[in-house]
């Protein structure tokens, strides 16, 4: 098994009779990589099954080569914030990660050092003091960051990290988690804001009622889904006449305007033949182009396609 | 134990001492610490306005009938409760505060967290209700005996084996308590059926006495209660035999209790 990856070794979790998540095989390399899917899909399980709060019904789990019922190994690669929203009752956010870290073995002034950076990392310095009881849900968010961040663990497990967080909170926050990604860390998210996903995501993770049904990076697994033509948006000063041209294209199978999107939608079947071909149209029509995107190169088309587009994404 | 597991029962002393005596949760073990003193404190009243305590209670001797029947009390019933609230909430109130999952991201052995968590549970009982014992025996001997008798050795002596017994039975009923309060759900009904049971310890026969923590505390007394016209007597056990029994019952439970740690998944809800 990898030491540098979390390893899903044919892993399955029951509740009773209720399915979390089934033959799981997943190899996560460091970066930042999100666990999408909606409500039930099994997203929390797979963290929970990671960070050794629940254990498989069958297979193993080893996260960087250390077996996820191993508390007192795991403890120390892996923080995780929960999301769950509750916490041991009367303390404040300061003395919250303090007990954390003591329990972690520390002494009073590492202990102290370590949980005043952690708080400085999230923002929360000034609110440190409070009792986390009175804290907004966008404070017990970043609290719970910290408490994930305080030991310096190689493995970050982020239950929708950016819930309640305000616009400015949110992009510091994505900005946190590039940092510690280029660190070298893991730091696995599962978020709802899917755009938000598709930002910061170096690869993915596709769940549906419990399986995996794709993973990797997004334009990867895109690319391998050769039954649904990829979709490319071109802003142009002439779309319609750009569109009678794009249909030299072999693997081109449809072109319209989108007054919408206010472009030209072409749907191909091989992206990297048509865009060699769509320079040549370009120059040899003079068609001045704003720009050209992916148009279903993201999760949420991603993940549409391959649950059978049912567009209750979350 | 190492160092490092040393520092982290440290860690969890420091912050279950904090919830067990100064959190929400404490206030149902302060009021039943409060229980014994409240009769004591009316006693010593009623007593002042109507001009002394009656004869019988006189004196040295008076102090120590009262006190029997007092600690009787305190035993069955303060002790009793107190660590059933104390020690069946030590995971169970954690799951039900959904903040289990705190300690079970820490790098410590479940084992350890048992151990750690226990040890707070018992030295908070047994400075709740050992102070509460302290309290009326010092009232008690204070008013009935003299001033002074309250300190002389003998009497002190006594309050320090009285403080013993109320030691060791907060480590016994804390080990039954831990136990049933990871395997079961419920906390009332148990709690209930092991009442009745200790309860009814003086009328059971002399083998069944032997299966329960009161029977083994009652010889530790250093003024047992005389038996009633209807008990059924049973040879009381030594000190040398109560003690390392209740410390092996004690280690013992632990010992399930590790084991049952083990497999305790968090599960406040699924996603």
């Amino acid at each position: 098994m990898r030491d540098d990856a979390i390893v899903f070794d044919n892993v399955s979790k029951f509740y009773g009779e209720v399915l979390g998540v089934n033959r799981v095989h997943l190899a996560v390399p460091p970066g930042i990589t999100s666990l999408v899917g909606p409500n039930g899909s099994g997203k929390t399980t797979l963290m929970n099954l990671m960070t050794g709060l629940v254990r498989p019904s069958q297979g193993r789990i080893r996260v960087l080569g250390v077996r996820s019922d191993d508390p007192e190994r795991l403890g120390r690669l892996v923080g995780y914030c929960t999301q769950f929203d509750s916490f041991p009752r009367g303390f404040t956010g300061r003395e919250l990660l303090y007990g954390y870290l003591r329990v972690h073995g520390l002494d009073a002034r590492a202990a102290g050092e370590r949980t005043d950076r952690a708080i400085e990392r999230v923002g929360m310095t000034a609110a440190s003091t409070r009792k986390v009881a009175g804290y907004s849900k966008g404070m017990r968010q970043r609290i719970k960051l910290a408490q994930a961040l305080c030991h310096d663990a190689k493995v970050l497990v982020l239950d929708e990290p950016l819930n309640g967080l305000d616009p400015m909170a949110r992009s510091e926050v994505i900005a946190l988690f590039r940092d510690l990604a280029t660190e070298g860390r893991h730091v696995i998210i599962s978020s709802h804001i899917l755009h938000e996903v598709d930002m910061i995501s170096d690869q993915v993770v596709l769940l549906h009622e419990g399986y995996v049904v794709a993973e990797g990076s997004i334009r990867s697994v895109r690319g391998e889904m050769a039954e649904h033509p990829i979709q490319i948006l071109i802003r142009c000063d002439r779309p319609a006449a750009l569109a009678s041209r794009v249909f030299e294209v072999d693997s081109v199978v449809e072109a319209r305007i989108d007054e919408a999107r206010g472009g030209l939608l072409v749907k191909t079947k091989d992206a990297e033949r048509f865009y060699l071909a769509f320079n040549r149209i370009v120059l040899e029509n003079g068609v001045k182009v704003e720009a050209v995107t992916p148009a279903d190169e993201d999760v949420d088309a991603v993940y549409g396609y391959l649950i059978g587009g049912s567009g209750d994404q979350t | 134990m190492n160092p490092e597991r040393l520092a982290q029962v440290r860690g969890i002393l420091r912050l279950e001492l904090r919830k067990g005596l100064l959190g929400r949760r404490a206030l149902p073990v302060y009021f039943l610490g409060l229980l014994p003193i409240l009769p004591v404190f009316v006693f010593l009243v009623v007593s002042t306005f109507l001009g002394g305590p009656p004869e019988e209670f006189r004196g040295a001797g008076g102090a120590h009938l009262f006190f029997i029947a007092l600690f009787q009390f305190i035993l069955r019933f303060v002790l009793f409760f107190g660590c059933v609230w104390i020690f069946m909430n030590l995971f169970r109130g954690e799951v039900l505060d959904r903040s289990l999952h705190y300690y079970f991201l820490t790098p410590i052995r479940r084992e350890v967290l048992v151990a750690g968590k226990y040890l707070a549970a018992w030295l908070t009982a047994t400075a709740v209700f050992g102070g509460s014992t302290a309290v009326c025996y010092v009232a008690i001997h204070g008013y009935l005996g003299g001033g002074s008798s309250a300190l002389a050795p003998s009497v002190v002596a006594v309050l320090l084996q009285y403080l013993g017994v109320v030691a060791l039975g907060c480590l016994g009923y804390g080990a039954v308590f831990l136990v049933v309060g990871l395997f079961l759900r419920s906390l009332i009904v148990p709690a209930f059926a092991i009442f009745t049971w200790e309860s009814l310890n003086t009328f059971l026969p002399a083998f069944l006495k032997k299966v329960s923590v009161v029977f083994y505390l009652q010889g530790l007394i250093p003024l047992p209660p005389p038996d009633g016209p209807i008990s059924i007597l049973a040879e009381p056990v030594s000190l040398w035999i109560a003690l390392p029994g209740i410390l092996l019952f004690t280690a013992l439970t632990l010992v399930a209790a590790g084991l049952r740690i083990r497999k305790v998944e968090i599960a406040y809800s699924s996603d």
